[in-house]
């Protein structure tokens, strides 16, 4: 855990840095964004100390960074840079090693470690002997990040470690990353100016302006909550399409479906059919725990007089949880031909209805708010 | 096929030269990297310092390299020392500047990522920046030792000896093939150097910086290594057989010398003369140029004796105006020399080398010239050819022009036996010479009469130190005993033998000795 108390930065009188605490939790990816000169880079520096705050403390596991010997402290967090960070007159490998052999680790281990991170980040071998201008970008930012892992440290910082690659090489590198950290499970922070980066691997975003944090939280929140004109501005009213999977069934389902009780006549439940202009009514108990389904069709051409909805009442029924994706519902939808999907809790209880008209209606809105 | 028998008869000679030659520049240079890198990776980190620190080697860089070893040997002394001085000075600036500029062009970004990983500011240093930097700075010590090699030809002015010695050595002598024998391993030695100095360039370089991929087996980086590995043996054996050797023996002595033929010629007499007949060992200074550099380093006891002219010590050192009184002239230099410079005059060697000016037989008769009165008539016709020394004393061109009232057409000073050379190329018509200079002869030169008592006398003089004349008092009985056998005309047959005949200065001061029984053969 690494944590910001009233960290402030000044060169000569221009504030870069204004008064910011923020808590960036233990393995977790953690992306700071925002236009160049809001402080990102500067925040992130911090953390390893190449740049000293002015005023207030930075905190590692509670611990003010400031009493560790800053070799150390460097030594036991990872650093990726753009590819830049590579020492062009060293081998692969004596980048990759080169703290681990300062340190005079056994040659062995170290042997050992460097083929499980060429392995770990998808080099082969042969590549150890070569020298970094002999790789591609990619291959080049792989083996940085190779170098970060290689003395196992708890934190690595990367800063804008992709955006020098190109769009393809980028998108693979950072799902490797996110492969990588389900296995590793790394704290770390990531500078970028890419909100669909930033989305895509984040477990929070911080997004800065005018050194400081206009907003701090997840993807999802930033997406559907922007706090003020800057940050909605900045992510844009689209980016949400970028990520389907963040439109969850909550944001779209309607929130008052039509209601019945199983006691309920059926002359009456039809007649509410007709008044809300529905073709079903969701059978809830006195909890709203939903009990099934009475479809309209069920009732047509048969004697429902006297008879109660019990009687007709459709109990194997396909729901979906409302923190479920549209992706998810979508596919639903297409694989069992459904048109109305009630939403429930995971205790059953019914929080709303998913039709194929609110679905298209939901689609459709980024296209249509385009043209306005 | 004239030039190749000069190099097998001295072929000894050259590759002693040749050694300490090498021997200086690897010095040299050696010193100005382990001074030059440091302080080329100092203003790279401390800033304000970089523009004056280069601003000063580019000064130091843009005096004359003869001013600068001037400059030194008030400080130093003669010899080695000086020499090395000098090339460390002008090679700083290209090690100073390329380690300098070669830390300052690694990006910024590359030295952040090596802190931010966790390298400490030596490791920084030592780990990134300067290999980083290497190939800028190995750039920077190539030129430097390929001018080194240049420049220590100068060594031999100051009696450190080198190359430059045949060089200057020809060049007075107008003898050509002396100067290629200088000259020419010179220019090979520059060029064995630069192809070392890249050897070590493309090797620091890592493959990743490398331009040309072509493999031949020269360019293998193996080969490259056991060339330059044999190349590193053969130096340091070099200098392990052939130390430059400055720790004075006991019963030892150093004589100097100027640079011109009779006073090499003295030096090896003295030498002969006093191994031959005592335990005392000589060791010589030869050429070291003018009389107040020579002097200068009998002050500092550099050396312990060397042959100057009365005429010198009076109006050169002792800075008396002009006196034609031969007695006076020792006497008050003799005394002038004990009390102001604790240095010793001995008996004159019997002849007396003055200047005197000299005109081709054909201008004397064209103009019927016999004194420098006669001269004074027509020497508004004739150019004038005086050494730059002359030039300049009041003892020689200053007090000559008033004193005779001469106005030449033109006057082009040319130092050495270069002026010989553009008076019988008719480039020149009248030159100043010394009385007993061989080149007279061999140019078959009328020299004029100083019938209205100009020149002052120019006696050959021993001056020692009170090294010489407490702890070796037998040397002077034997300069006494040789001024015997020497004279104007007898000087002037041995400075003949030299520069026209050929014969080292050497044999002939030996054969002279032989002949007259001051020493015996061996």
């Amino acid at each position: 855990m690494i944590e910001f108390k009233n960290v402030t930065k000044k060169y000569k009188n221009t504030k870069i840095l204004d008064n910011i605490s923020f808590v960036i939790e233990k393995n977790k990816i953690t992306s700071l964004i925002g236009e160049s000169g809001c402080g990102k880079t500067t925040t992130l520096k911090m953390i390893n100390r190449l740049i000293e705050p002015t005023e207030g403390e930075i905190l590692i596991d509670s611990v003010n960074i400031k009493k560790k010997n800053v070799i150390d402290l460097r030594r036991s967090i990872g650093y990726v840079i753009q590819q830049t960070g590579l020492f062009s007159h060293m081998t692969i490998r004596q980048n990759i090693e080169i703290i681990p052999r300062l340190e005079k680790k056994n040659e062995k281990d170290i042997e050992a470690r460097t083929k499980e991170m060429l392995d770990m980040v998808g080099l082969e071998e042969e590549y150890l002997d070569r020298y970094p201008t002999e790789l591609s970008g990619g291959q080049q930012q792989r083996i940085g990040i190779a170098r970060a892992f290689e003395n196992n440290p708890e934190i690595i910082l990367m800063d804008e470690p992709f955006s020098a690659l190109d769009p393809l090489t980028r998108s693979s590198l950072q799902e490797e990353l996110l492969r990588l950290q389900e296995t590793y499970k790394k704290t770390i922070v990531f500078v970028t100016h890419d909100m669909d980066e930033a989305i895509k691997i984040s477990d929070k975003i911080a997004i800065m302006d005018n050194g400081k944090i206009v907003q701090y939280g997840t993807p999802e929140q930033i997406l559907k909550h922007p706090a003020n004109d800057f940050v909605r501005e900045f992510v844009g009213n689209k980016r949400i399409w970028t990520s389907p999977k963040l439109i969850k069934v909550e944001d779209i389902m309607i929130t008052n479906p039509v209601t019945c009780r199983p006691n309920f006549s059926c002359f009456y439940c039809l007649n509410k059919m007709k008044m809300s202009k529905v073709d079903s009514l969701m059978v809830v108990d006195e909890n709203k725990k939903l009990l099934g389904v009475l479809y309209a069709e069920m009732l047509t051409g048969i004697n429902y007089d006297g008879k109660k909805v019990s009687d007709f009442i459709e109990n194997d029924v396909i729901t979906t949880h409302p923190k479920d994706s549209i992706v998810d519902v979508l596919k639903l939808v297409d694989e069992n031909k459904l048109s109305t999907i009630p939403v429930v809790d995971k205790n059953g209880i019914l929080k709303g209805l998913i039709t194929r008209s609110s679905l298209i209606t939901s689609l459709s809105q980024q296209f249509l708010e385009e043209e306005e | 096929m004239e030039f190749l028998n000069y190099l097998i008869d001295n072929h000894s000679e050259i590759i002693s030269l040749l050694i300490e030659h090498i021997e200086l520049t690897f010095l040299s240079v050696g010193l100005a990297v382990l001074i030059g890198i440091p302080l080329g990776i100092l203003i790279s980190y401390i800033k304000p310092l970089g523009k004056p620190v280069l601003g000063l080697t580019n000064v130091v860089q843009a005096i004359p390299s003869m001013a600068l070893l001037g400059f030194v040997i008030p400080f130093l002394g003669i010899g080695s020392k000086p020499a090395i001085v000098m090339v460390v000075l002008y090679s700083l600036l290209p090690i100073v500047k390329n380690t300098y500029t070669g830390i300052k062009n690694i990006s910024p970004q590359i030295v952040e990522a090596a802190k931010g990983i966790g390298l400490t500011n030596w490791q920084v240093l030592t780990k990134v920046q300067i290999p980083q930097a290497l190939p800028m700075i190995m750039a920077g010590i190539r030129i430097s030792s390929v001018s080194a090699v240049g420049l220590m030809t100068l060594a031999a002015f100051v009696g450190a000896g080198g190359l430059g010695y045949l060089v200057y050595a020809g060049i007075r002598s107008a003898n050509n093939i002396q100067i290629l024998a200088g000259a020419i391993p010179a220019c090979l030695l520059a060029l064995i150097i630069d192809y070392l100095a890249s050897l070590v360039e493309n090797l620091v370089t890592p493959a990743s910086m490398k331009q040309n991929t072509k493999k031949s087996f020269f360019k293998k980086p193996i080969v490259q290594k056991v060339i330059l590995f044999l190349s590193i043996i053969l130096i340091i054996l070099m200098i392990i057989f052939n130390p430059i050797d400055t720790t004075k023996n006991e019963r030892e002595i150093t004589i100097g010398s100027m640079d011109f033929t009779e006073q090499e010629i003295l030096s090896y007499m003295v030498k002969y003369l006093v191994e031959d007949n005592s335990d005392i060992t000589v060791r010589q200074r030869l050429s070291l140029g003018s009389s107040s550099i020579v002097m200068g380093a009998l002050e500092t006891n550099d050396i312990d004796l060397y042959i100057d002219y009365t005429g010198t010590i009076y109006g050169n050192i002792l800075k008396h105006d002009p006196n034609s009184d031969v007695q006076e002239v020792y006497d008050i230099s003799k005394r002038e020399l004990k009390e102001d410079y604790q240095l010793n005059l001995l008996n004159d060697l019997n002849f007396n080398n003055t200047y005197t000016l000299a005109v081709t037989k054909e201008t004397a008769e064209k103009y019927n010239l016999k004194t420098i009165s006669d001269l004074s008539v027509v020497a508004p016709n004739l150019i004038f050819s005086p050494t730059l020394t002359c030039m300049e004393r009041k003892d020689c061109w200053v007090g000559l022009e008033e004193h005779y009232n001469l106005s030449f057409q033109d006057i082009i000073p040319i130092d050495g036996s270069p002026r010989y050379v553009a008076l019988t190329n008719k480039e020149s018509d009248v030159v100043d010479a010394y009385s007993t200079d061989g080149l007279i002869q061999k140019y078959d030169l009328v020299v004029l009469e100083d019938d209205r008592d100009f020149f002052l006398p120019y006696q050959a003089v021993p001056v020692a130190n009170n090294r010489l004349i407490e702890e070796f008092p037998e040397v002077e009985p034997l300069l006494e005993e040789l001024s015997h056998y020497l004279n104007d005309e007898v000087v002037r047959n041995l400075n003949y033998q030299v520069d026209e005949n050929r014969k080292t200065p050497s044999e002939v001061a030996k054969n002279f000795l032989l002949e007259n029984d001051l020493i015996e053969e061996r």
